[in-house]
């Protein structure tokens, strides 16, 4: 497990994907690879940010933005 | 990460090149004060972090004296290190040219010389190195000066996500929540954006845009205020524990210096009491008066004879006298009638009628009895005229025998005061004696009480740090209580500003999603979710590491202090206005052991760093995760057997450590120094010994230390 799954396992333990989105334990992604082609799009939007901040170098804030309103865009929320 | 060597060449009190080889593992370097220990410490902290200036300082003094012809000589400080089994090198040195004039220090350089996988050696920039195999993070906690220094986390600015930064994957999570603030920041422009161009509700959108901006402003006033507040209430508590420790002491500091004031003032009321002007008093004043009496006396008789004398040969010349003048006025040897009678009026009618009608006679003009009779008359008319009464001659012009009389007669009366005299002295001498014997019993008390003073000061603070403890500790309690009461009186504003802008932020969302685009609204949601999600986990990850903290310097706490009480040590977060921050408690089964001694304290922060050091090695990916580590006297307030016990402990860890200690130096018989036998029960790796060689007092040039490798 890289460092960049770590995180994402991480942050996919929040109470709120599975009290709020609904998202059983089954459906979480372990890896990162598996995390960007999620069907759920706050997954995917993680994904996509642990993707682009721990890569070198990273993206600012401003294109990670950008980069996040797309996916989200389109994708069926 | 291991220290292999570190050469000293000129330092100090380091003359010519003095080397020091470290193995893995527990190094001790022994030596009594003054030795040489606390300049080795510097010269590791000047080759990391010692700048271009005051080199002058740096230099030995004996070899300058060696070098006062104008001989060049270098001063430096070089560490040779083993990353991953690669040699690395650090000197920091500089040229040192004196004359009797002027010492000369120039070519300051820090270089270092790197060995990479096949083995060939490049020089490069010391900082850029040392930066490389030391990073200036982990080096924040791996020296460390004395048992002061151990607490890492007293007034440390963000001293937690330092830590957290230094030795802590967590600190990633940092990143994802200022990403994640950006992004639902924008998201929530984007939405008021949208709002704001739909013509319906625009002005009741911007009235409450403008009444939660202000709301906004009011509660982050208010919640700085709290923090600001909070640290400095945290400070004041800090500072009373820290006062506490010493409040009995500063408290009988007071009472004794208040005895000390009095008895101070009874010596000097004593003092002012004792009569210390002898010389006037016996001398001039009183004592030559103590035989007057007899002198008197014997004077008083010299005037009385004197007097009977005088009384005596006055008698007799005024009888002489007297007999003469008689004589003139006898005639015929018969005493004449006296002057008067016949009266006047009788002698002129005898006169008139030539007639002495004493004797019956006829008395004719120019007869003897007539010109008797005429005389007679004019006598007695002369008698009776006022005239100037004829000086009678006396014995004695002057009187002096009545000035002597009264003379003496003053002297008499002033006997009464002499004769006080003799008492009242061998009073004033005994008075004297009683008040002496006071002022030394006083004296002692003194003493007493000053030695007591000085018991008090040795056990802690200065006596100026103990007065001003007392001082300030009615301040400060007096400063806690307001700021406890500012603290409620903001809380329940704080709460009331949330309050009421939740009911804001509500209404305004009601029409949010009213107005906005339902995408826009769903991104928004989105990201606010994956922003609590960020910080949520970086708090859950700060809360792990800082349990992970607790429960390995738990684990060395309970091995240092193994036939001691340890309590529990906490690492408790908290935010103030310097931002988050951990405070190190120590627990018992009744709550935080508010006042541990001196030693205990140490091992807890000692633990600590223990446990930080092994969690920078486990998570390390490279080879320098070892660090080692480095503590000028450490134990100070430890003795000999917990320092055995506590050496004995680091040894086991396996790590490397190099601790300087004063502890296991002993004197001989002869007064030479010997190293103790308790210090062949110390397990270590390897030990030196510094001594200096014999010097000169007050001549710095003679000072230089020998390392001995044990």
């Amino acid at each position: 497990m890289t460092r960049r799954d770590l995180l994402l396992k991480d942050f996919l333990s929040h109470p709120l994907i599975t009290e709020k989105y609904k998202i059983s334990p089954s459906k979480i992604p372990s890896s990162l690879a598996e995390g960007l082609n999620s069907s759920y799009p706050i997954v995917k939007s993680i994904s996509f940010m642990i993707k682009e901040i721990m890569k070198s170098p990273k993206k600012s804030e401003k294109e990670v933005d950008k980069l996040i309103r797309k996916l989200l865009n389109e994708s069926p929320l | 990460m291991k220290i292999e060597s570190i050469i000293l060449e000129n330092f100090q009190c380091y003359y010519d090149s003095n080397q020091f080889v470290f193995e893995k593992g527990l190094n001790i370097i022994l030596g009594d004060n003054g030795e040489g220990k606390t300049k080795f410490y510097e010269a590791i902290h000047w080759l990391f972090n010692g700048d271009r200036f005051n080199l002058e300082l740096l230099i030995s003094k004996k070899k300058l004296k060696e070098n006062y012809n104008g001989d060049q000589f270098i001063v430096s400080v070089a560490m040779t290190v083993t990353v991953d089994n690669l040699q690395q090198k650090l000197k920091k040195s500089f040229k040192v040219q004196s004359s009797s004039q002027e010492i000369k220090t120039q070519g300051f350089e820090f270089i270092g010389i790197s060995e990479n996988d096949i083995g060939e050696r490049e020089k490069m920039d010391g900082d850029k190195l040392l930066d490389y195999i030391f990073p200036a993070q982990i080096r924040r906690y791996s020296m460390f000066k004395g048992e002061a220094e151990l607490d890492i986390f007293k007034s440390g600015e963000q001293a937690l996500s330092n830590l957290v930064k230094s030795f802590s994957n967590a600190s990633h999570y940092d990143e994802f929540c200022k990403y994640g603030d950006y992004l639902r920041n924008e998201a929530e422009k984007a939405v008021n954006k949208d709002v704001k161009l739909s013509s319906k509700s625009k002005r009741q959108f911007q009235l409450l845009e403008s009444a939660i901006d202000k709301k906004k402003n009011e509660l982050s006033s208010r919640e700085e205020q709290f923090k600001i507040n909070d640290t400095n209430l945290i400070k004041i508590k800090e500072d009373l524990k820290e006062a506490d420790k010493y409040f009995n002491n500063a408290k009988h500091l007071k009472t004794l210096k208040e005895r000390i004031k009095r008895i101070n003032e009874s010596i000097s009321k004593t003092q002012s009491r004792i009569v210390s002007d002898y010389t006037t008093r016996i001398f001039d004043d009183k004592w030559i008066l103590m035989f007057f009496e007899k002198i008197q006396k014997e004077f008083n008789e010299k005037i009385k004879n004197e007097d009977l004398l005088r009384r005596k040969e006055e008698k007799k010349f005024n009888m002489e006298q007297g007999a003469k003048e008689l004589s003139d006025k006898i005639l015929n040897k018969i005493t004449p009638l006296p002057l008067g009678v016949p009266s006047v009026s009788h002698m002129e009618e005898m006169l008139k009628e030539k007639i002495c009608k004493v004797c019956n006679r006829s008395a004719e003009e120019g007869s003897e009895a007539f010109t008797y009779m005429e005389k007679r008359l004019e006598d007695f008319k002369q008698s009776i005229k006022p005239k100037k009464e004829k000086q009678r001659e006396v014995l004695f012009k002057k009187n002096y025998t009545q000035k002597l009389f009264s003379l003496s007669d003053n002297y008499t009366k002033r006997l009464i005061d002499i004769r006080k005299i003799e008492p009242g002295l061998k009073d004033v001498f005994e008075f004297n004696e009683r008040k002496n014997q006071e002022l030394k019993e006083l004296e002692k008390s003194l003493e007493k009480e000053e030695r007591e003073i000085q018991k008090i000061i040795a056990k802690s603070k200065g006596e100026s740090e103990l007065v001003n403890i007392y001082e300030n500790v009615k301040a400060w309690n007096k400063q806690e209580l307001d700021i406890e009461k500012s603290k409620v009186r903001l809380e329940s504003e704080i709460n009331n500003l949330k309050r009421e802008l939740k009911e804001l932020v509500s209404e305004k969302e009601g029409i949010d999603s009213k107005e906005a685009k339902r995408f826009l609204i769903d991104t928004r949601d989105i990201l606010r979710d994956i922003e609590t999600i960020f910080q949520d986990t970086r708090e859950l990850k700060y809360d792990e590491f800082i349990d992970l903290i607790n429960f390995k310097s738990n684990e060395i706490f309970s091995t240092i202090n193994v036939d001691d009480f340890t309590g529990k040590i906490n690492l408790k977060k908290y935010s103030d206005s310097r931002g988050e921050q951990i405070k190190v408690e120590l627990l018992t089964a009744e709550g935080e052991y508010e006042n541990p001694n001196q030693s205990l304290e140490t091992t807890m922060h000692m633990s600590i760093l223990f446990a930080i050091s092994e969690i920078a090695s486990e998570i390390s990916s490279e080879g320098a995760g070892n660090y080692p580590m480095i503590f000028d006297a450490p134990t100070s307030s430890f003795g000999l057997k917990k320092t055995m016990d506590f050496l004995n402990l680091v040894h086991s860890t396996d790590k490397q450590r190099i601790i300087l200690t004063y502890e296991f130096v002993g004197r001989d018989a002869k007064g030479n120094q010997v190293i103790e036998e308790e210090f062949n029960s110390v397990k270590r790796s390897k030990a030196f010994w510094l001594r200096r060689d014999e010097f000169v007092k007050e001549d710095l040039s003679t000072i230089n230390t020998n390392v001995t490798t044990l």
